[in-house]
């Protein structure tokens, strides 16, 4: 089947959901809103007016506008924390009926075009833990990465805490370096279970959380919208980069090239780099993230070892996969899995 | 920017009035001097130091608030660009010697105007001095306006972290406290209210908090709702006993929402005790896991 997917200068956001609360944040600290909009093509009146629609594109210039207007470090934070379920159609009666966990996470997977636009969220399980990893969707973030992992981070804490009326015990590793200014903002908003330089963005919870029932929740409800929710759209929508990257990994043990994806994405190879540039991004950079990621989940969910990963992803030898690992992520793979387990989660 | 002027339009209009005034005035009487007769290093040290004046003047009015000691700084400053700005009239202009105010401008404004700005800044210092007492509490030993966090208008962590430094390098054998404290269920008022009402509530949480400790306390916001008092001299018996008045105090505040309603809210405060081999890092940490047991228990408690 030929994938499907929304481009990065499609407009489809609604600019009043979740830019508007943005900006709003942004206007209570005295940021004029022509600042904030700059360089999006928007002005304040389309934002308030309720119709217009913003591309991902769009929606990236303005977050990272907002980023050099709010020094302190917590706006991210403030803005993930009221996030969801929030107003945003169907998506967010779905999170706000949810009856536990498991379901707050199908609805968030199955609505991330709409909920989550910039940084989507894959759910996996192992034994013992459940993963929610984060991963840029429609185009490459840039600098705006780990502002975006802050907020969707804090977005995701702060609705299992509303629903649940508990403070779950989350931990979270982080792809990049500690910050050197603002850890405190990571501490007090999502606690003190934090890794970072883990190579990808990934939230952790024991799986007996997953079941637990929600009391704001209600299944009934939830059934109900659920099932309007895949009759209208019974396939969910992905971003260009995200389709590219689930079909590399889908095939990640065929030696793929790109003329490969341009053939199973129906088009010329000119087109896919033409495309792959639009998103900020390229083949090989899609293909290095797969890659990681898929190592990062065998070394450390499946707990191969070292031979057995080279052997998944085709390495001749266990010198070259080392090679490679530490380009992708800067670790050594049992750098790598040693700093995992410091942080006692395979316990 | 504009709008900051406008309290002091007149005194402006004054300054700049007597300028173009004079400008005028030079030409109708005066001469032009030919190109060569003009002394360029003479206009660059002369017309530079009144361009620079004139900045100064619109910077101090920019950010001061209008008043007694903001008029003298600026009528100080006029009038040295005054004499400046005539200085610099005559480098293109030959005044009869008979026209005595131009004179008169040149040498009498200048001192008119020195005088005008010590005895303004003699009146600042006063005046300063008045405000560091208002900022006691929110800092002490030093000064970093880049630290000030903008809502609650308290130090950042930055500020804590150096103020902390400091105080260990200063007074190494002192004993010192911390107390780290939190709101509790502050996301779920920010849920329910918005982020303009939490705003608030920092805000006036931070006022309530300040108004209950001693001259020589220092208050600092942590990061979100977590707020730092750092306790110089003081016993781990009377840090805690200070903790538990913040704790009351908070309880018998009453937040009133934009809608009227009254909303009661309570923290919960972890004490920590230093010694001396502690860093910065070491202490605040100590101070968070002191939180920690701290909200637990929904009390305040004192690290062993």
């Amino acid at each position: 089947m030929k994938p499907t997917w929304y481009e990065c200068d499609q407009r489809y956001l609604p600019a009043h959901h979740q830019p508007a609360l943005l900006l709003d944040l942004l206007l209570v600290r005295d940021a004029g809103s022509h600042k904030v909009l700059k360089g999006t093509g928007l002005f304040y009146e389309d934002i308030i007016e309720g119709n217009r629609h913003i591309s991902a594109l769009q929606f990236q210039q303005l977050i990272s506008n907002s980023q050099k207007l709010a020094p302190e470090g917590d706006l991210s934070f403030r803005w993930g924390d009221n996030l969801w379920p929030g107003h945003y159609g169907l998506g967010s009666q779905l999170l706000s009926n949810a009856p536990d966990l498991k379901r707050g996470l199908q609805a968030l997977v199955h609505f991330r075009h709409t909920l989550s636009p910039l940084l989507v969220p894959r759910v996996f399980e192992d034994e013992h833990y459940c993963y929610i990893q984060w991963l840029d969707t429609c185009c490459d973030l840039a600098s705006s990465r780990p502002f975006m992992v802050e907020t969707s981070m804090m977005a995701l804490t702060s609705l299992s805490r509303w629903q649940s009326q508990a403070s779950l015990p989350w931990r979270y590793g982080f792809s990049y370096q500690a910050p050197t200014k603002g850890i405190e903002q990571y501490q007090v908003h999502l606690g003190e279970q934090l890794m970072f330089g883990l190579g990808v963005d990934v939230m952790v919870i024991e799986k007996c959380w997953l079941e637990r029932a929600w009391p704001k929740g209600s299944v009934t409800a939830f059934r109900a919208s659920w099932h309007e929710a895949t009759q209208l759209n019974p396939e969910s929508n992905s971003g260009f980069c995200e389709a590219v990257y689930d079909w590399l990994v889908k095939h990640i043990q065929q030696p793929v090239t790109l003329p490969d994806v341009a053939l199973a994405f129906d088009m010329s190879s000119a087109t896919l780099k033409r495309k792959l540039k639009k998103h900020r991004t390229s083949f090989q950079q899609i293909q290095d993230q797969a890659r990681l990621h898929v190592c990062l989940y065998l070394l450390h969910v499946k707990g191969m070892n070292n031979e057995q990963v080279a052997q998944q992803l085709l390495f001749n030898d266990l010198t070259n996969f080392r090679r490679a690992f530490k380009r992708w992520s800067g670790l050594t793979p049992s750098a790598s899995r040693q700093q995992f387990q410091l942080h006692s989660l395979a316990l | 920017m504009l709008s900051k002027l406008r309290p002091h339009r007149n005194k402006l209009i004054l300054i700049y009035g007597i300028a173009f005034m004079s400008l005028i005035a030079c030409i109708w009487v005066g001469d032009r001097k030919s190109w060569g007769e003009i002394d360029w290093l003479d206009v660059l040290g002369e017309g530079g130091s009144a361009v620079a004046i004139a900045i100064w003047m619109i910077l101090i009015l920019g950010s001061r608030p209008a008043g007694r000691v903001t008029n003298l700084l600026t009528l100080g400053l006029g009038f040295m660009f005054i004499a400046m700005w005539q200085d610099n009239i005559d480098e293109f202009i030959r005044i009869p010697a008979e026209q005595w105010w131009d004179h008169w401008l040149e040498s009498a404004a200048m001192p008119f105007g020195i005088g005008l700005l010590t005895y303004g800044l003699f009146h600042w210092h006063d005046e300063q001095l008045a405000v560091n007492q208002q900022l006691q509490k929110r800092e002490n030993l030093f000064r970093e306006h880049r630290y000030v966090d903008t809502l609650t208008q308290l130090g950042r962590v930055d500020y804590l972290k150096e103020h902390i430094q400091r105080l260990r390098s200063e007074y190494p054998d002192a004993e010192m406290s911390l107390i780290m404290l939190e709101i509790e269920q502050f996301s779920v008022f920010s849920r329910q209210y918005g982020h303009r009402e939490s705003d608030r509530l920092l805000h006036e949480i931070a006022e309530i908090l300040l108004l209950n400790l001693r001259r020589q306390d220092v208050i600092c916001r942590y990061a979100g709702d977590r707020f730092s008092v750092v306790l110089m001299d003081t016993s781990p018996k009377r840090s805690l006993q200070i903790a538990e008045e913040l704790r009351l105090a908070i309880q018998h505040f009453s937040f009133k929402t934009k809608d009227g309603d009254s909303c009661h809210q309570s923290i919960c405060a972890g004490v920590v005790c230093t010694n001396k081999d502690q860093t910065t890092s070491d202490i605040l940490a100590s101070a968070n896991q002191a939180l920690n047991s701290a909200r637990e228990q929904h009390c305040c408690y004192l690290a062993a």
